[in-house]
């Protein structure tokens, strides 16, 4: 990165107050300023696209993933949520020029999607991970989708299922598919990435949710938003070493519980039945 | 046709290669997988591929005394009918069976299936009447629930199966139904029939039924399907023997993950939640089964309306859940099938908790302020 002015840490109070309490950094965006000038908040330069892109120990792949999310989009903000990192990431992403949110601590799964979420100024938001290298390429036919009106554009991609026996997570995501009555998603779910919402979905959903992905899914799929497929980016192919690590298998119980979680969220906003009819069944006749 | 005392041929040539226990490294591949597996458990009650084969020797025993009882009988009762002879053959299996063994029940189902189909063959050479007959001997007392179909052939088929099993009770529950299939129904003897003269949803007709009959097992079968009874015995074995529930294999037929549908779909992720993977996409709605009267009583029969919820209720409620032979089945109508699994994850959700054990440990929810969006309802405690 070329040295300029702005991209000299500025050594704010906010700042060395967080060096010292370890607490959030969240920097206000108005009063400070940021890496690059053009990044301003002002109306003319006001991002069309936000990339959130939570980090933690992914210093092999960064600058690559931010590089390729910066190219998505002439207007694009890139909101690098770094939690809990030890191995240079955070000055990979500050080199960068993308916009930091950085965390002492570990903020746990998809909470950085959250935290990116409630940063982003964009009308489209597009939420990657810092261990795929993706071409700005790919991650385009999800901006562009939601750019025509689609409200959540998923990743087609639903695991390997031309099998007797699939994953557990790849089951949980086509059962919960099943029950909101849209099993032509099959296993497309906002646990995945990369996927993008509107700031509509965003609002109708709450960046909250977008911590428990199957629950920002429900929560978009029965209010009613349009929940689309729009491409298939082969994410357990990319990286070898992300399989190898198993950190899908070690996540299983918690991303199950997530799916019962949303359900759980989904009856208690329905009726018993999830909304559906009861049919022709008569169950008084067994009462 | 003689019965072979020796083996040959191809039997002696793979009888060798039986007597070595090492499954591990012969067979198919798909048989040395499953050596490596080791047992799953619930699967390994109607195992597929070697059996444990009844030596001939014992059938041919069994038969022999099936041939001396059945000739006794006839001489004490030359006009009888062939109820009574069935009636008598069970008595007297179920007095063999408990005198013959002590470790009988000891012997897996094939076991008894053939020493009982052996005895039935003899029962019918030596009487000379040529009854429907399927040995069984139960502990306790069982009844079957019928829903009718709209077949009359086919009921009446069923109802001859069932009669082979010893069933205290049979329930037929008719919906709106033609004349001939009353007839069908009211022609077996043993039948008990309940007519609602409307159109019955197949869950509807079975809570019905099962209300109807109070004995320690409950086999629900299809009126439109007839099942051989030596097949239906299976299931009541199984739920004589502890289980509380005996399902119906399906999932051995099931096709390719992606090819099955969203109602596989739903079952598997029930079962997979619940802690019963190795059930696969079985459920409560694949006719036949049979209930223990404890799963009755525990679950209540009006909840069998509901084929995911009873399914779901069976599995929260710690039963015994379990397969109880593999048939083929009808085609379920489908389209309440996702209503149904919300109940059924209704009733998970209540016994389990939210997140159904599943806990969160791992994310800091108190930095987004809790994770629930519901307009006035307050969020979640932070976790």
């Amino acid at each position: 990165m070329t040295k300029r002015a702005g991209n000299r840490r500025k050594r704010t109070s906010a700042y060395r107050a967080h060096r010292r309490t370890g607490e959030a950094l969240i920097p206000p965006r108005l009063s400070e300023p940021t890496m690059h000038p053009e990044q301003d908040a002002s109306p003319r330069f006001a991002p069309r696209v936000s990339v959130i892109v939570p980090v933690m120990n992914e210093k092999r792949t960064l600058a690559r993933v931010l590089r390729e999310a910066a190219r998505i989009h002439t207007r694009t903000e890139v909101i690098a949520v770094v939690n809990g990192s030890t191995d240079g990431s955070l000055e990979i992403a500050r080199r960068s020029g993308a916009r930091v949110l950085v965390f002492d601590r570990p903020l746990g799964h998809d909470v950085g999607r959250s935290i990116g979420a409630q940063e982003a100024s964009g009308n489209i938001l597009l939420f990657i991970d810092a261990d795929m290298v993706i071409p700005a390429e790919k991650l385009r036919s999800f901006t562009d989708a939601i750019g025509q009106g689609v409200d959540v554009a998923l990743n087609d991609y639903s695991g390997p299922t031309r099998r007797a026996s699939v994953h557990g997570v790849v089951l949980a995501k086509h059962a919960l598919n099943a029950l909101l009555g849209r099993p032509d998603l099959a296993g497309a779910s906002m646990t995945a990435v990369p996927h993008a919402i509107s700031r509509r979905a965003l609002e109708t959903i709450g960046a909250a949710s977008l911590s428990v992905p199957p629950m920002a899914h429900t929560m978009a799929v029965h209010a009613g938003l349009t929940v689309k497929r729009v491409k298939r980016v082969n994410v357990g192919q990319l990286n070898p070493l992300r399989t190898s690590r198993e950190r899908t298998s070690s996540l299983k119980p918690l991303i199950v519980g997530d799916h019962v979680e949303a359900i759980h969220w989904w009856l208690r906003n329905t009726n018993d039945r999830g909304g559906y009819e009861d049919g022709n069944r008569h169950r008084w006749r067994v009462r | 046709m003689a019965i072979r005392l020796k083996m040959t041929g191809r039997a002696k040539r793979t009888k060798r290669h039986r007597s070595a226990h090492d499954s591990a490294s012969r067979g198919s591949p798909l048989q040395r997988r499953r050596a490596r597996w080791g047992g799953s458990r619930g699967t390994r009650s109607a195992p597929r591929g070697r059996r444990t084969k009844t030596s001939s020797l014992s059938v041919l025993r069994w038969r022999q005394e099936g041939a001396r009882i059945g000739a006794a009988w006839r001489s004490e009762h030359p006009h009888g009918t062939k109820e009574a002879l069935r009636d008598y053959a069970q008595r007297q299996w179920s007095v063999k069976a408990q005198a013959g063994a002590a470790g009988i029940r000891a012997l897996d189902w094939p076991a008894w299936r053939s020493a009982g189909l052996a005895f039935a063959r003899g029962i019918r050479d030596g009487s000379g009447l040529a009854v429907a007959l399927m040995p069984l001997a139960l502990r306790g007392r069982a009844a079957a629930v019928v829903s009718a179909g709209s077949d009359p052939d086919a009921l009446r088929s069923t109802l001859e199966q069932l009669s082979a099993l010893p069933l205290e009770e049979i329930v037929v529950v008719l919906g709106e139904a033609p004349e001939a299939l009353w007839f069908a129904a009211r022609q077996h003897p043993n039948a008990v029939v309940t007519h609602v003269p409307q159109t019955l949803d197949p869950g509807i007709g079975r809570a019905l039924g099962a209300k109807l009959t109070g004995e320690d097992i409950v086999l629900f079968a299809d009126g439109s399907m007839p099942v051989p009874a030596v097949a239906l015995a299976s299931f009541l074995w199984r739920c004589d023997g502890g289980m509380d529930a005996a399902l119906n294999d399906c999932a051995s037929r099931d096709r390719l993950f992606h090819q099955r549908g969203e109602v596989p779909w739903m079952k598997e992720f029930l079962n997979m939640s619940l802690g019963r993977p190795d059930l696969k996409t079985n459920s409560l709605d694949a006719l036949p089964f049979a209930l223990s009267r404890t799963a009755l009583d525990a679950v209540g029969a009006s909840v069998l309306a509901v084929p995911p919820r009873a399914h779901a209720a069976l599995l929260v409620k710690g039963l015994k859940v379990g397969i109880g032979g593999r048939t083929p089945r009808t085609a379920t109508a489908e389209e309440l099938a996702a209503g149904d699994h919300a109940e059924a994850w209704r009733e998970a959700i209540t016994a389990k908790g939210p997140r159904l054990h599943y806990q969160d440990k791992v994310r800091n929810r108190s930095v987004v302020g809790g994770v629930v969006h519901d307009t006035g309802i307050h969020p979640y405690p932070v976790l």
